[in-house]
């Protein structure tokens, strides 16, 4: 009977070397490689996804936390479908246009990788034109955006209008981010969501997929 | 517990090290070419000093200079063990009420805002981007707009922009037209200190590196401006946050002299922590504080004038929050001699909003402060031995002569403390509250629109209107 309370234990704990060992141990086994996935390491970043909001968990005790869930991924992958073991949907990342700022955007990335979505990183000053282009390469169906400059958040509504334009609006959820967006800007640049910070970013596009 | 002196010395061997091994990445091949031909080693667009190197160039900056005001009061002496004080200007895209709650910030609180930095006696420089209007087009002549505004509405010394090569040429463009000089009269008498901020860590991009090039060509001071994230942009401890946050400032202060040699540079620090909670840059801390005392530090050590904050702080709103933290990192900045004292009145929330409410708090702040830092007097007057004698023992002062003669000045007067007994039906917050709101009102209300003559206006108007922008319908906001 394989424990996963000992997996998600070993994720929050940030313990990669017990971790690693359990997921060995219940390959060995024969349990499922999505049951592994599924039931010990998304689950158990759920509940650090829950302890960071609770400020029981600090930022840089989360991200060796989704590391640790990352190597055990890679372990899983070669066991799991065509998919590679992605549970969620494509998701395209990046930092708009003129704006080298990528801090908060990083951590946001990495929050959506541990809940188990497919995130393409593209990096930092990326123009109205590759996001359209990534978005149909990567099949992405969201696409966040992030600044930090007031000067910046226009490209983010270039970028809407691009994608607008290539006629792939229907095809995904626009998601922005970044110190000085609001819910309100969200809005009048014809977003559908805002998230103040990566935990619920993270959790705004696990619910904008389903 | 190693001496404040040893600190420093391992600070800079630090940040030497930094310098020499790791580089600075500078996105500009226009100034990694300036350094290239300074001797300093260049590879995949880093720049490396040696000690030698840095220390040489950042000794042609002038330890103190003067920046000029269009009204000689307001000229501003920069360096030494003086102190002056500049608004909150940071870009804020909001204002926030005494809930904390934001709105989007308008032109006419930009014009605000200029109005109470003229009223203000603690400030003489003015403008910036103290908001950043919404209503107003965000194209690269929106700084030259508000800079046009500042200087219809202020006679103080000015303050730049976002940066970027075609807002700054613009503003030089202004700047020439307003004080009928050329690119030499401005570096001879300099009219506006700007940011440049690094990004860190350890690099500078494009954007603030064109601004350093057109302001240090026109010998116009820079505020080489690190806001090193300790934890996220920076190491956690401090002490190495605060060597890159050394290293970054020296680079920039070496790249204005070698751009021009000479030109005022101005040693910032905005670094500070990060809240290992949430992520969140943390400016109302302690280690903000500790951040501007080495910022002091070292640019003493360096022979070189510094900028720190500030009535810094995280609250959302104007609280007791808000009064913790901007006091303790304003009173280090004070203590520590910082001597372009910056973002002293009116921000809140990480630099995310203004408030009008803020502002006079934090004058108020900045008053206490300087009246703790102006010391007692032991003159005669002062020690009172006269009134002493004449009261005697089990006396009262109340109603001596002595006591009615320096009531107005022995003590500081708050405008914004509730002080004695609530008046009858009010509520301490509604007291409290209300000391603000009249405080924004009267020094609103007591704005005089500072002389400048039609011939210059005309000069500005057409020069505004080179660069596109729509001057009538600019006056016609201006004046609603």
């Amino acid at each position: 009977m394989t424990d996963f309370n000992a997996m998600t234990e070993a994720l929050v704990s940030c313990d990669a070397g017990k971790l690693t060992d359990l997921v060995n141990d219940a390959v060995a086994a024969g349990v499922p490689a999505g049951e592994i996935l599924n039931k010990g390491l998304i689950a158990g970043m759920d509940i650090v996804g829950e302890k960071m909001e609770n400020g029981d968990m600090f930022i840089p005790e989360v991200l060796m936390a989704a590391q640790a869930m990352g190597s055990c991924v890679e372990i899983l992958k070669p066991l799991l479908g065509d998919d590679g073991g992605a549970s969620g949907a494509s998701v395209i990342i990046g930092t708009v246009k003129g704006d080298l700022h990528d801090i908060g955007k990083n951590l946001v990335a990495m929050m959506m990788e541990s809940a188990g979505l497919t995130v393409h990183n593209l990096g930092v000053d990326i123009s109205p034109e590759s996001f359209v282009e990534e978005i149909k390469a990567k099949n992405a169906k969201i696409v966040c955006l992030s600044a930090l400059l007031t000067t910046t958040m226009p490209a983010m509504k270039q970028t809407v209008d691009a994608i607008v334009e290539a006629g792939l609006r229907d095809q995904v959820k626009i998601m922005v981010g970044g110190a000085p967006v609001t819910q309100a800007f969200a809005d009048e640049i014809g977003a559908d969501g805002f998230a103040p910070d990566a935990g619920s970013a993270s959790k705004m596009a696990k619910s904008l997929t389903v | 517990m190693a001496s404040t002196e040893q600190k420093l010395k391992d600070l800079d061997r630090a940040s030497m090290k930094i310098i020499e091994t790791i580089g600075v990445k500078l996105h500009h091949a226009g100034i990694l070419d300036i350094a290239r031909s300074c001797g300093i080693r260049v590879e995949d667009g880093k720049v490396f000093f040696t000690e030698a190197q840095l220390k040489e160039w950042i000794s042609y900056a002038p330890s103190t200079f003067t920046l000029y005001a269009r009204n000689p009061e307001h000229d501003m002496e920069i360096g030494g063990d003086r102190t002056v004080h500049a608004s909150s200007n940071s870009g804020f895209p909001f204002i926030a009420d005494l809930a904390g709650t934001r709105r989007p910030a308008l032109f006419s609180d930009y014009v605000n805002f200029v109005k109470l930095v003229q009223e203000t006696p603690f400030f003489h420089i003015n403008g910036g981007v103290m908001v950043t209007p919404e209503d107003l087009p965000n194209d690269e002549a929106l700084y030259p707009r508000m800079l046009y505004t500042t200087l219809l509405l202020s006679d103080k010394c000015l303050f730049g922009g976002m940066g970027g090569r075609i807002e700054s040429e613009m503003t030089m463009a202004l700047l020439m037209a307003a004080f009928d000089t050329d690119k030499e009269g401005l570096a001879a008498k300099p009219r506006i200190a700007n940011l440049v901020s690094t990004l860190s860590p350890l690099q500078y991009d494009e954007k603030m590196l064109d601004t350093l090039q057109v302001f240090a060509e026109h010998g116009q001071p820079v505020i080489i401006s690190p806001a090193v994230m300790a934890g996220s942009t920076g190491p956690v401890t401090m002490a190495g946050t605060i060597a890159l946050s050394n290293a970054e400032s020296l680079v920039g202060v070496a790249l204005s002299q070698m751009i021009r040699k000479g030109t005022p540079a101005i040693y910032g620090s905005a670094t500070s922590g990060t809240d290992m909670r949430t992520g969140a840059f943390t400016i109302g801390s302690p280690e903000s504080a500790l951040a501007v005392k080495y910022c002091a530090r070292l640019a003493k050590m360096y022979g070189l004038p510094c900028r720190g904050g500030g009535t810094l702080n995280d609250a959302k709103n104007v609280s007791v929050q808000a009064g913790i933290e901007s006091t303790m990192v304003q009173m280090a900045a004070n203590l520590e001699k910082i001597n372009f004292n910056f973002h002293s009145a009116g921000s809140l929330d990480t630099y995310g909003a203004m408030s009008y409410e803020k502002y006079v708090v934090d004058l108020d702040i900045l008053g206490r402060i300087r009246f703790y830092m102006d010391d007692i007097s032991t003159d005669e007057d002062s020690l009172a031995l006269g009134p002493i004698a004449e009261v005697g023992p089990g006396g009262q002062y109340l109603t001596h002569m002595h006591t009615a003669m320096n009531c107005r000045t022995a003590a500081f007067i708050s405008d914004i403390s509730l002080q004695g007994a609530l008046k009858n039906g009010m509520d301490a917050d509604t007291a409290l509250t209300k000391k603000m709101t009249d405080k924004v009102e009267k020094m609103l209300a007591a704005y005089r629109q500072p002389e400048l003559s039609s011939r210059t206006i005309a000069k500005l108007d057409a020069c505004l209107a080179k660069f596109d922008v729509d001057v009538a319908a600019l006056k016609e906001k201006l004046d609603a």
